[in-house]
């Protein structure tokens, strides 16, 4: 669909590499739990699962569990209302054939 | 602190974070794509103003760490536009509710599509009014519950698209916050758009889920809308979200180019014939005087004793002088009468109190006194005998000098009607010295719309030969 | 044609719109919003000519509220912000006005005052706005008044406007009255030079990114502070900018020897011209103490004022209920009435 594309700058498509990213959840911030998980559901790479520690206003933050996962692709800092996550690229990585389906 | 990392932290105003948005609220991403769009256009954040009402969404602007402006309830258009005139080259978006924009500022909204400024209207429809606890607002579905419509809203909703469309918005969409990307486009399109633009954003509120007891709006959202390339007229006209939504863009349009304001006033005019009266100043020797002119609207008595005034200044330039016109709300027909006051002093009470002076060009306005005629005992009174009945002259005293013209007849036969005030003036000219004849031939040009000065003087004259006979 | 005169016949809302132009100089941006509205459209009329051939903006809005919102947004983005009403116009402006007070918008609000309530005489005149000018707000909020009597003191007056606006950051009221607003008189328009502006840092679109908001906010970054300290200081800090330059600000002029003066009338605006010609004829007038006549076309709203600050003395009204102002006969009828014989 046209408009479900990632934003172009995170992606370098002549290298085949892919970026690697790093999730910031700020717990403070979160407003999660039962009426929102936003950033869990959106994610195409499932790299959040929920969270069982409450913040001070007793919400439940998202926890990273696969963080070497995330491609970056923007996706939970756009979705989260409240600012509470964010993704930063700290890297590069060659694509392998396996993952995206070529063999 | 970790936010200054966040991509967004430029844009966003982080002493004001945590926001106050209930926990299931979208009104955060739709600041999220406003400011990702922003970005993308890269824009000056410095240029960019968001001004925005009262409600929940209209909160966005507190958290946007652009110039922003909290205005008042439903005032966010007329406030963006002030803003937009004064320094045109600021981006200038406005951000609310539908009861925000469509609700109390309806009015404002038609007319911005009129004024036709480049103005970014996001308005985020939650089908109510959140903030004070959801009660029935313009947007609210036909039997939706809110707390003032506990059983069922009885009030048909609005559909903002086809009013934007037929206000006559260059730039019209739809979209939800269940679908961001697509938001961000169609907010960069609107930006881009340099005439007005209006994007309504479905966004869900919880209060109206759990009192009409729907699980999850945006899921509603998400397996209803439809994002289409192209609209049709069914598109626009949908009643009912809850069977389904077409998102996209149903207007961009180029923004028709307007004539500058100020060339719109100075159209060729055809260049007139110079006339040119010289005229000297003298001492005019009027230590007070109070003159009165009275007629009818329409009949120039208003133009009249401006020129009267206006001989006045040209013949003395240290006298002082007032004048007042009364006149009722009709602008031909009524009565109307014009005071002016010649002194050597500074005028203080403004109003004629006795005439010394009465130039009676009907007599509408002694009828409507009871049929008095009121005139300093030794005053001169002159009038238009075509038009004023002369049985209301009969009681006057004996000291109270009379002079009559049928000026309108004159004016009528020779020229139009409307110079039978000239007339009248040329004939004051003649028979009382109170002013000098080529002061107010001068001021009769001052005043003569261009073209007609000829027979303006034609007139005057006509009347200054009437009072030699 | 030979002009051997300087001066010009102009009513006093055409001194308005000259005044603003004086204010303006030629680099500043005027921004004019207004609604027509008898007896206050002679102003936008000469307004929509004479401000767009000086790169300004004359804009009519489609009401009253827009017009004084739009100003207030426009003062904000430093322009000489300018509106004017008359008396039901001015009822729909009272919020715009504390909205304006509250962000600390420069705005110039004309009332031409007609008589009211309601729709009363549009094209009479009358002096019944003047408490609402004070007070019309909901809450409090710092207000300048002015009220001219004459079309030279209009545009005089109007040009302080603009200048007291921006340098207080406050909604600058003035109260022409319909006798003044449609009266001509030929004056000479002065050279005067055109006023200071608002600091940048007040300035939105100059890249300090400020928040306005009309809740209650801190007063370093007006960002919304809800409590009742923080409404305190804030409140306290909007009346003190004007109370603070209040023997500056007030501005009156007197006639004859006030300080021995038996009887001493009060008043303002066109009542000012007759009152003025009575004074000159009364004379030598005996009372056992001293007289405040409050003179005003209202049913005594600044007789209340005076009542409030005067302790040696009684106070008395001179009212009329609109559409005339009182004759200097009327006047001295009531000073005479005054008087021990």
């Amino acid at each position: 669909m046209k408009h479900e594309v990632s934003p172009a700058r995170y992606w370098n498509i002549k290298e085949c590499t892919i970026p690697v990213g790093k999730v910031t959840i700020i717990a403070d911030f979160c407003k999660g739990g039962d009426d929102c998980d936003e950033c869990i559901r959106f994610c195409p790479e499932k790299v959040l699962d929920r969270g069982t520690v409450p913040n001070e206003r007793g919400y439940f933050p998202p926890v990273v569990v696969n963080e070497e996962k995330c491609t970056v692709c923007g996706r939970c800092q756009l979705y989260c209302s409240e600012n509470a996550i964010f993704v930063q690229k700290i890297g590069e990585r060659v694509v392998t054939p396996d993952e995206i389906g070529i063999t | 602190m970790e936010i200054d990392q966040h991509p967004y932290a430029d844009l966003l105003r982080k002493e004001m974070m945590p926001n106050i948005w209930c926990s299931s609220c979208r009104i955060g991403r739709i600041k999220n794509t406003f400011i990702e769009a922003i970005q993308q256009l890269g824009y000056d954040p410095d240029k960019c103003v968001v001004v925005s009402g009262i409600g929940c969404s209209s909160r966005i602007a507190g958290y946007l760490n652009l110039d922003s402006i909290h205005a008042t309830h439903g005032r966010a258009i007329p406030t963006a536009l002030g803003v937009k005139l004064a320094n045109p080259e600021l981006k200038v978006s406005v951000m609310g509710g539908d009861g925000d924009i469509l609700g109390i500022g309806g009015n404002h909204f038609l007319a911005l599509a009129r004024h036709g400024h480049d103005i970014n209207v996001f308005c985020m429809n939650n089908f109510g009014y959140s903030m004070t606890g959801f009660q029935h607002g313009p947007t609210t579905p036909l039997g939706a519950r809110t707390i003032t419509t506990s059983s069922g809203n009885p009030y048909a909703p609005i559909n903002p698209v086809s009013v934007a469309l037929a206000a006559g918005y260059t730039f019209v969409a739809r979209s939800t916050s269940a679908h961001p990307y697509h938001l961000i486009d169609c907010i960069i399109s609107a930006m881009k758009n340099r005439g007005p633009s209006f994007i309504e954003i479905l966004i869900p509120c919880m209060l109206y889920e759990r009192r009409n007891k729907i699980k999850s709006l945006e899921a509603l959202f998400l397996e209803k809308a439809k994002i289409k390339e192209t609209l049709s007229e069914e598109d626009i006209n949908q009643s009912d979200f809850m069977k389904e939504i077409s998102l996209g863009i149903f207007r961009d349009a180029p923004v028709r180019e307007r004539p500058h304001l100020s060339l719109v006033k100075s159209g060729k005019r055809k260049a007139a014939r110079q006339y040119d009266v010289n005229f000297k100043p003298r001492a005019s020797g009027i230590e007070y005087m109070q003159i009165r002119m009275e007629g009818t609207g329409g009949q120039g008595i208003v133009q009249g004793g401006k020129t009267l005034i206006h001989a006045a200044m040209n013949m003395d330039p240290k006298l002082h002088s007032t004048l007042i016109k009364r006149y009722g709300p009709e602008m031909k027909g009524g009565s109307c009468l014009t005071d002016v006051l010649l002194s050597s002093q500074p005028i203080d009470y403004p109003f004629v109190d006795v005439p010394d002076l009465l130039l009676m060009m009907s007599d509408i306005v002694a009828k409507e006194r009871g049929d008095k005629v009121i005139v300093n005992n030794d005053g001169t009174i002159v009038v238009d005998e075509s038009m004023v009945n002369l049985r209301l002259l009969a009681n006057l005293p004996k000291t109270v000098k009379v002079f009559k013209i049928p000026a309108t007849q004159i004016a009528r036969e020779n020229f139009r009607v409307v110079v039978a005030n000239n007339v009248l003036l040329g004939f004051v000219c003649k028979v009382t010295s109170v002013i000098d004849k080529d002061c107010l031939k001068a001021a009769i040009l001052k005043s003569a719309p261009p073209g007609t000065e000829e027979m303006n003087l034609a007139a005057f004259e006509s009347g200054y030969k009437f009072g030699s006979s | 044609m030979s002009n051997h005169n300087q001066r010009t016949l102009l009513t006093g809302n055409d001194a308005v719109v000259e005044g603003i132009c004086c204010a303006a100089g030629s680099k500043r941006r005027i921004v004019y919003a207004g609604y027509p509205i008898t007896p206050a459209s002679e102003i936008a009329t000469r307004a929509s000519v004479v401000i767009p051939r000086r790169e300004g903006v004359f804009i009519q809005m489609e009401d009253e509220i827009a017009s004084i919102q739009a100003a207030a947004g426009a003062g904000l983005a430093g322009a000489i912000a300018v509106t004017a009403t008359s008396g039901p116009g001015f009822s729909l402006m009272s919020e715009g006005l504390g909205f304006a007070a509250m962000i600390e918008s420069p705005v110039v609000c004309i009332n031409v005052q007609r008589g009211g309530p309601s729709t009363g005489m549009p094209t009479w005149m009358g002096q019944g706005d003047m408490m609402q000018a004070r007070w019309g707000t909901h809450g409090d909020r710092p207000v300048i008044v002015l009220v001219p009597n004459s079309v030279e003191e209009t545009l005089l007056l109007t040009y302080e406007a603009c200048e007291l606006s921006q340098k207080y950051l406050v909604p600058v009221l003035l109260m022409l009255d319909e006798i003044i607003g449609h009266m001509e008189e030929p004056i000479t328009i002065p050279e005067l030079p055109p006023i200071p502006l608002a600091p940048d840092v007040e300035i939105i679109g100059k890249g300090h990114r400020l928040h306005r908001t009309g809740l209650t906010h801190d007063l370093e970054r007006h960002l919304p502070r809800i409590n009742p300290d923080a409404q305190e200081e804030l409140v306290q800090y909007l009346l003190h900018k004007l109370k603070k330059d209040a023997k500056q600000l007030v501005k009156y002029e007197t006639l004859g020897a006030v300080k021995d003066a038996e009887v001493i009338i009060v008043c303002y605006g066109s009542e000012s011209r007759a009152v003025r010609a009575a004074v000159k004829q009364a004379q030598g007038l005996d009372t056992k103490k001293r007289v405040f006549l409050v003179a005003e076309i209202n049913a005594g709203q600044m007789r209340i004022e005076v009542e409030r600050y005067i302790k040696k003395g009684t106070v008395q009204g001179l009212n009329l209920m609109g559409g005339r102002i009182h004759t200097p006969g009327e006047i001295l009828e009531a000073v005479e009435s005054l008087v021990i014989r």
